[in-house]
């Protein structure tokens, strides 16, 4: 069985992001702990990004690692392994987290070719994310007709 | 198993599994797909246990997505969940078909050793544009347990096109190259 490609047809543009959430989370903690940096990472009552012309004041303190830019592939899979390779070595203090309360998940960002388009994933990815107790969760968009010929 | 639904829905959804009203979700389902050259539907359906939603043999002509009609390069047995889920959360149709798939175990393991290829597959329909399907580590767990791939497919609500559980639509749930 052929499991996706590196250059999937119907996908424009693919990356993912695992996610950790607590009310009390310490993102420079989190990251000594996991010997990780963040991609981006906030605490309780700080704006979510520095950037912001309208800042969001965070709720909860997050810690996000995102797959990097100059991964180019248009295969999820690729960028879910990515994810799973760093933070496997890890997983004992990730299943700590989860016990502690942290939300964790990882968001696969997934720009689909007009009208339709598809995800594969391997049964053996599938295993890892549900060792490591992470939901998947798809952020899904559609490229439009007219963007095609711009 | 239709019987078993209504206690696994109450059951599922006061432990907080499940959004049967899953905003961004204008139609989902899931279907366990088998499929072998020498696949023989009739058969099939006797091996498993249970009649499939939809079925056909190497040869026979199936409507394409585009219109129009294309030879089957296999034969192909997919058993989908019941429209009476009557929910918008793929998490809950993928688990109707795993509960299928626990339920037929044996035939499951003889079937993948016998060379057939099994995959569930998710057709999920954005009702807005965007959003998308959630999966739980723990069906995700169930499908690994089982050595099946998951095929999501992914489509735009479009006004030109009626939603619907066409034929085409579960042949087309499995393009060739992801077989």
């Amino acid at each position: 069985m052929s499991i996706g490609s590196d250059n999937d047809v119907s996908c424009v543009q693919t990356y993912a992001t695992l996610r950790i959430f607590h009310r009390d989370l310490d993102p420079e903690k989190v990251s000594r702990e996991l010997g990780i940096a963040a991609s981006e990472g906030w605490k309780r009552g700080e704006p979510k990004s520095a950037t912001d012309r309208r800042p969001v004041i965070a709720r909860y303190g997050g810690w996000l690692l995102r797959t990097p830019k100059e991964m180019s592939s248009r295969d999820a899979e690729c960028h879910l392994t990515w994810l799973l390779d760093r933070v496997g070595p890890r997983r004992d203090l990730l299943h700590r987290l989860q016990a502690a309360g942290c939300e964790t998940s990882i968001s696969c960002f997934w720009v689909s070719r007009p009208s339709h388009g598809g995800v594969t994933l391997a049964a053996q990815v599938l295993e890892r994310l549900a060792g490591m107790g992470l939901e998947l969760e798809f952020d899904v968009f559609f490229q439009q007709e007219e963007e095609l010929t711009k | 198993v239709s019987e078993a639904v209504p206690n696994q829905r109450d059951e599922q959804a006061s432990m907080g599994m499940y959004e049967d009203d899953y905003p961004t979700c204008a139609e989902t389902f899931a279907a366990l797909r088998i499929g072998h050259a020498e696949l023989n539907p009739e058969a099939m359906s006797q091996e498993i246990g249970i009649e499939p939603t939809v079925a056909w043999r190497r040869g026979d002509l199936l409507p394409s997505p585009g219109g129009g009609s294309a030879v089957a390069e296999e034969g192909v047995w997919m058993f989908a969940s019941p429209e009476e889920l009557r929910s918008d959360d793929a998490r809950r149709h993928i688990d109707h078909v795993l509960d299928v798939v626990e339920a037929h175990a044996t035939a499951i393991s003889r079937l993948q050793a016998a060379g057939y290829g099994l995959a569930v597959s998710c057709y999920w329909v954005s009702r807005w544009g965007y959003g998308g399907p959630t999966l739980s580590a723990r069906q995700m767990a169930r499908l690994a347990r089982f050595g099946l791939p998951l095929r999501i497919e992914l489509y735009e609500l479009q006004e030109s096109e009626p939603l619907g559980r066409s034929v085409d639509r579960l042949t087309g749930a499995f393009p060739a190259g992801n077989r």
